[in-house]
C-alpha cells in the first residue's frame, strides 16, 4: 500500500517553493539550517564582493567582473532551489523535524532574509560601490551615445573614496532641479580659471584643445562629422574627443571655479546644457564617476556590440 | 451455565433496565441474592421518584460552575477571516507572495545592471 507524505516527511514541491521564496529557505525546511544560511549569505555577498573587486581590479575588466558576479549570484539561487527539491525528495520518509521546522520560523526567516540581508546589501552596493545609469541624450557624444548604459564608481566623496579630476565624467545632481541627475565631463577643479573662446578651452591659461579629429573610429559616429568639428582635448587622466558645431555660435566665457565646486561641460558642446548655463556645481553634488559602458542600443542602430565594454575616461 | 454466572447476567440486566424473560423472573423469585437486588433497586427507584416530586433545589452558582467547565464556544468568524479561509484566496495570496519574493531576489541579482536612473530624468 502506498501512503502520502506524513507530517514528518518533506514535500519536494514545498521545498522548491521555499527555495524560490528565499535562497536557503528550502534547506531550512529540509532540516539543514546551516547550509541554508551559507547559501543565503554566499548569494547575498557575491555581488557586493564582485563590485568591490571590480573597482580595484583592471579598469577594462570592471564590466566582466560585475557580470560574473551577477551570473554567480543567479547560479547560487538556482542551485539552492534545485538542491532543496532533491534533498526533500530523498527525505520523503523518515524525517525528524528540528525546532526550526515551524511555520512561524519560516516566515521570520523569509522576512529577515529579504529585509535585512538582500535589500540592505543591494542598497549598499548600489549606493557605495557601483551603480548603472542610462543616457537618453546626445550631450556626451561621441564619448557616450544615447541609449547607452554604463557602470559608475560610487566611491566618490566617500571616506577613502576616489577624488574627482579634470577629464573625469561625473554624474551629478542638476543644480536647477535636484531631483534630476546629469552626466558631464569635469573641466575645472576648485580655483581653476576657465576661459572659453570659440572652440578653444583654456584651464589656468593652458589650452587643452588638441588636434582636429577626422575619424571618430566608428562609421556610425563619423556621421556627426558632417555638421561638426571634432577635437582632442586633454584632462588629467588622458585625452578625449569633443564635438563643436561648424555653424555654432560659440560664446566667450571666463570664470574662476569657486572653492568646493567644479566646472563641467558636455562633450557634444553645442548640444549640452552645462556649466556655461547653470554655473559651477558643488563637488558634494557629484554622486558618481562613469567607468565603463556595459550595454549600448537604440531604436535606429539596435544593439551596438562594438560599444559594449568601452572605457569612459 | 453455572448458577453464579446466571445470577451475574440477570443482575446486570436488572441494573441496565432490561425486561426479564419468564425464566429469569422465576430465577429471581427463587434466588435470595437476585431477589435482594431487585428489592433494593425498587426502593432506590421509589426514593428518586419521591425526591423529584418534592422538587429539587439547585445549589447557588451551580449553573455558572457547570458553564465554566464547558469549552468556550468558537467566536464568530469575521468576514475577513472567512475570506482568508477560502481556498482560492489562499492560492492567490500564495502566488502573489511567491511572485513578489522572486521579483525581490531577481531585483537583488540584477540591481547592478539595471539603471537606477535615466540621466536627465527624474531620479
Amino acid at each position: 500500500m502506498t501512503t502520502g507524505p506524513t507530517s514528518h516527511s518533506r514535500r519536494p514541491l514545498v521545498a522548491l517553493f521555499a527555495g524560490l521564496l528565499l535562497p536557503g529557505l528550502g534547506q531550512v525546511y529540509n532540516g539543514e539550517p546551516a547550509r541554508g544560511a551559507a547559501l543565503l549569505l554566499s548569494m547575498a555577498m557575491v555581488l557586493p564582493s564582485a563590485a568591490w573587486l571590480a573597482l580595484r581590479g583592471p579598469r577594462a575588466l570592471l564590466a566582466f567582473v560585475i557580470g560574473a558576479g551577477v551570473l554567480a549570484s543567479l547560479a547560487i539561487y538556482i542551485y539552492s532551489v534545485k538542491a532543496a527539491y532533491r534533498t526533500a525528495s530523498r527525505l520523503r520518509d523518515g524525517f525528524s523535524p528540528g525546532p526550526w521546522n515551524r511555520s512561524v520560523v519560516y516566515f521570520v526567516l523569509f522576512v529577515f532574509g529579504h529585509l535585512f540581508v538582500l535589500n540592505p546589501l543591494a542598497g549598499y552596493a548600489k549606493g557605495n560601490l557601483v551603480e548603472t545609469f542610462k543616457v537618453p541624450s546626445a550631450s556626451m557624444v561621441p564619448t557616450i551615445l544615447p541609449g547607452e548604459r554604463f557602470f559608475a564608481d560610487k566611491r566618490v566623496g566617500h571616506l577613502g573614496g576616489i577624488k574627482v579630476r579634470r577629464g573625469a565624467i561625473a554624474v551629478f545632481l542638476y543644480p536647477n532641479d535636484r531631483t534630476m541627475l546629469f552626466v558631464k565631463r569635469i573641466i575645472g577643479l576648485p580655483g581653476d580659471r576657465i576661459d572659453i573662446d570659440g572652440t578653444q578651452v583654456k584651464v589656468n591659461g593652458i589650452d587643452i584643445r588638441g588636434a582636429e579629429v577626422h575619424d571618430l573610429g566608428d562609421p556610425s559616429l563619423n556621421g556627426w562629422l558632417g555638421e561638426h568639428q571634432a577635437f582632442r582635448e586633454s584632462g588629467d587622466g588622458g585625452g578625449y574627443t569633443v564635438l563643436w558645431r561648424k555653424d555654432g555660435k560659440h560664446e566667450q566665457l571666463s570664470t574662476v571655479v569657486p572653492n568646493g565646486h567644479v566646472f563641467v561641460l558636455g562633450d557634444n558642446r553645442d548640444t549640452s546644457h552645462d556649466s556655461r548655463h547653470f554655473g559651477t556645481l558643488p563637488i558634494a553634488d557629484v554622486t558618481a564617476v562613469a567607468r565603463q559602458v556595459w550595454f549600448s542600443a537604440d531604436a535606429h542602430d539596435g544593439i551596438r556590440l562594438r560599444r559594449i565594454g568601452r572605457l569612459l575616461d | 451455565m453455572s448458577v453464579s454466572t446466571s445470577c451475574n447476567t440477570i443482575q446486570e440486566r436488572i441494573v441496565v433496565g432490561e425486561a426479564l424473560d419468564e425464566a429469569s423472573q422465576i430465577h429471581v423469585m427463587a434466588c435470595a441474592s437476585c431477589n435482594r437486588l431487585v428489592t433494593e433497586w425498587l426502593e432506590l427507584d421509589s426514593q428518586v421518584a419521591e425526591g423529584l416530586d418534592g422538587g429539587v433545589t439547585v445549589p447557588d452558582g451551580f449553573a455558572e460552575r457547570v458553564m465554566a467547565h464547558l469549552a468556550p464556544l468558537p467566536a464568530a468568524v469575521s468576514r475577513f477571516e472567512n475570506l482568508l479561509g477560502r481556498r482560492w484566496v489562499q492560492v492567490a495570496l500564495t502566488q502573489v507572495g511567491l511572485a513578489v519574493a522572486i521579483a525581490n531576489v531577481l531585483r537583488f541579482v540584477f540591481a547592478s545592471l539595471v539603471p537606477g536612473a535615466s540621466l536627465g530624468g527624474v531620479r
